[in-house]
């Protein structure tokens, strides 16, 4: 028998290979029940904070206490360890504060249930799908495809708005239309524009509110209500189709004016009409 | 079902518009039912369909055209197409009830006093499902004319999404016109409870009605009976029995088509709300 196959069978005799065979031992049926585990919570496919954190809570419990078995296989004192930990952690805690906020709004955040993976949340400027609820944070993905990471302790502490929380919600239209025209002509042709796209919820009624006098119109709110899936469609089609309809009636959306007025003491301005000197020019 | 009508006929209200067409390949037809107009062509391995709804809801067009000269479908927006490696040439059109449940409202409600019972007959839009092959395989789905969307519920946050659709919640079966696209359905209301009943809005489980045609064209579900028991908006739903729709008015029918959803027991359900102020 070679020597090296020898000092191998050796070796295996001793006490030393007995607790790294059985160190080896836990560590596999460790990992499998972690698998195990971790496939059968995401079978149930909840999406709750709850369900989430329990997932990573669970996962987290039994690799450290597979470890820290596994270690005592292997002859480490776990007092010692322990003793150890305790100094680590009051070092690592005054190290860690705002990592230790982050977690304890996270499960504020857990209890509170404000919103789901799948939600639309908008969260200061930001707005996009919430993609994972972890210890530290909230991730969400915008719509033009980023990842944004966002402190729990932030969305503790800031004011968000849960945006598909509810089935259905208001398409809101900032209008203005010319002083000239007759509001409640305004206001029948936009009621019909809502009429007549079906994605326009027929109930609750749309929302018709007149905001005043603007700098240079007369200001219109008008609110249509749409399923949360049909939001943005229904967004663009009514702005769409509220400008055909005006076009077709000839109500005037106007541009910002500006008037100038040098005052009452001031002589008037000289405005000299520059078409009518070319054509006056061109017939002599 | 009968002989293909000839080419660019113009069929009566009261003439099926639904059944088995033979559209061999290279050939397709064209058909006008109320504001759809449906086009169907069969190419080698290949089924296209495109379809074009017009504005007039009360539309009750009834042509079809067979063959027809419809060019190149594809060029037509919204096209769908559909392999088949089978060499069926049959294509099958089906009524079938709305997917979800109707929201009839009135303009003028029509009260219902307590220990007061009444039946009214409101009407809802038909689906148009197009089928290939023996069995039927379900190729498309099409609204003749697609109704608004609608929320039933007590708020904006609570409720189920339905489509509407504008009665008069008439009490005279005679006062109601003959569509070929929409089917009727005799509602009888029993208002058991103590308040007056103001019928404002009113949801009709289509999903789980029948249809049926009479012998004098008019399309009917099955009659649906609302108990009101209590001074809420919920009622005991019951359902006619099958093959004896329109309160019993409807005469001779012949079922067109199954429920959508079997409907299992006695259900209880919101089936009035007031408008949101």
């Amino acid at each position: 028998m070679p020597k090296i196959l020898t000092a191998i069978y050796e070796w295996l005799q001793t006490e030393q290979a007995h607790a790294v065979v059985r160190a080896a031992v836990v560590v596999l049926i460790g990992l499998l029940l972690y698998l195990i585990v971790r496939r059968r919570l995401l079978r149930r496919k909840a999406v709750s904070p709850q369900s989430m954190m329990l997932r990573k809570a669970i996962g987290f419990v039994i690799l450290a206490v597979t470890g820290l078995w596994a270690l005592h296989e292997l002859g480490l004192k776990m007092g010692v360890l322990l003793g150890a930990a305790g100094i680590l952690t009051v070092a690592v805690g005054f190290a860690s504060q705002t990592s230790a906020s982050n977690v304890i709004s996270g499960f504020f955040l857990m209890a509170e249930r404000p919103f789901s993976v799948g939600d639309l949340i908008k969260v200061g400027e930001t707005t996009g799908r919430v993609l994972d609820i972890e210890f530290l944070s909230v991730k969400l993905r915008t719509f033009d495809n980023r990842l944004v990471r966002i402190p729990n302790e932030t969305m503790l502490k800031s004011e968000f708005a849960n945006l598909t929380r509810f089935p259905i919600r208001r398409v809101d239209l900032e209008i203005g239309v010319a002083y000239k025209e007759d509001v409640s002509e305004v206001r029948r042709i936009l009621l019909e524009v809502a009429d007549k796209n079906p994605l326009c919820l027929d109930e609750p009624r749309p929302f018709f509110f007149y905001r005043g006098y603007g700098d240079s119109a007369l200001k219109i709110l008008f609110g249509v209500w749409a399923t949360q899936e049909n939001y943005f469609e229904v967004h663009t089609s009514l702005y769409l189709g509220v400008k055909q309809a005006f076009d077709r009636a000839g109500i005037e959306i106007p541009f910002p004016h500006l008037s100038l007025y040098a005052g009452s003491v001031t002589a008037p301005m000289p405005v000299r009409l520059v078409d009518t000197e070319k054509a006056s020019a061109a017939s002599s | 079902m009968g002989e293909n009508p000839k080419r660019g006929d113009v069929m009566a209200t009261s003439v099926e518009w639904w059944g088995r067409r033979r559209v061999p390949v290279g050939s397709a037809g064209r058909w006008r039912i109320g504001p759809l107009t449906l086009w169907v062509q069969r190419i080698e391995g290949e089924w296209r369909i495109a379809h074009e709804t017009g504005d007039d809801p009360l539309d009750v067009s009834l042509e079809e055209e067979l063959p027809a000269d419809v060019g190149d479908l594809l060029l037509k927006e919204g096209v769908a197409r559909f392999v088949t490696a089978g060499k069926s040439e049959e294509v099958a059109l089906a009524a079938s009830l709305a997917d979800r449940s109707v929201v009839t409202s009135s303009q003028q409600p029509l009260s219902v006093p307590p220990g007061e019972e009444v039946t009214v007959y409101v009407s809802s839009p038909l689906w148009l499902r197009v089928e290939t092959g023996k069995p039927g395989r379900l190729l498309c789905e099409i609204p003749v004319f697609r109704p608004s969307d609608t929320w039933f519920g007590p708020d904006t946050t609570e409720g189920e999404l339905c489509y509407a659709s504008r009665t008069f919640h008439r009490v005279r079966l005679e006062e109601v016109p003959v569509r070929p696209h929409r089917a009727t359905t005799a509602v009888k209301i029993k208002n058991r409870a103590k308040s007056m009943l103001a019928l404002e809005r009113m949801q009709v489980p289509v999903t789980h009605l029948a249809l049926y045609r009479a012998s004098d064209g008019r399309l009917w579900t099955q009659d649906v009976l609302f108990e009101r028991a209590s001074d809420d908006d919920f009622v005991a739903l019951r359902l006619g029995g099958r093959g004896k729709p329109g309160a019993a008015g409807a005469g001779e029918v012949k079922q067109i088509a199954g429920p959508r959803i079997q409907p299992s027991g006695n259900i209880a359900m919101r089936a009035f709300t007031s408008l949101f102020k």
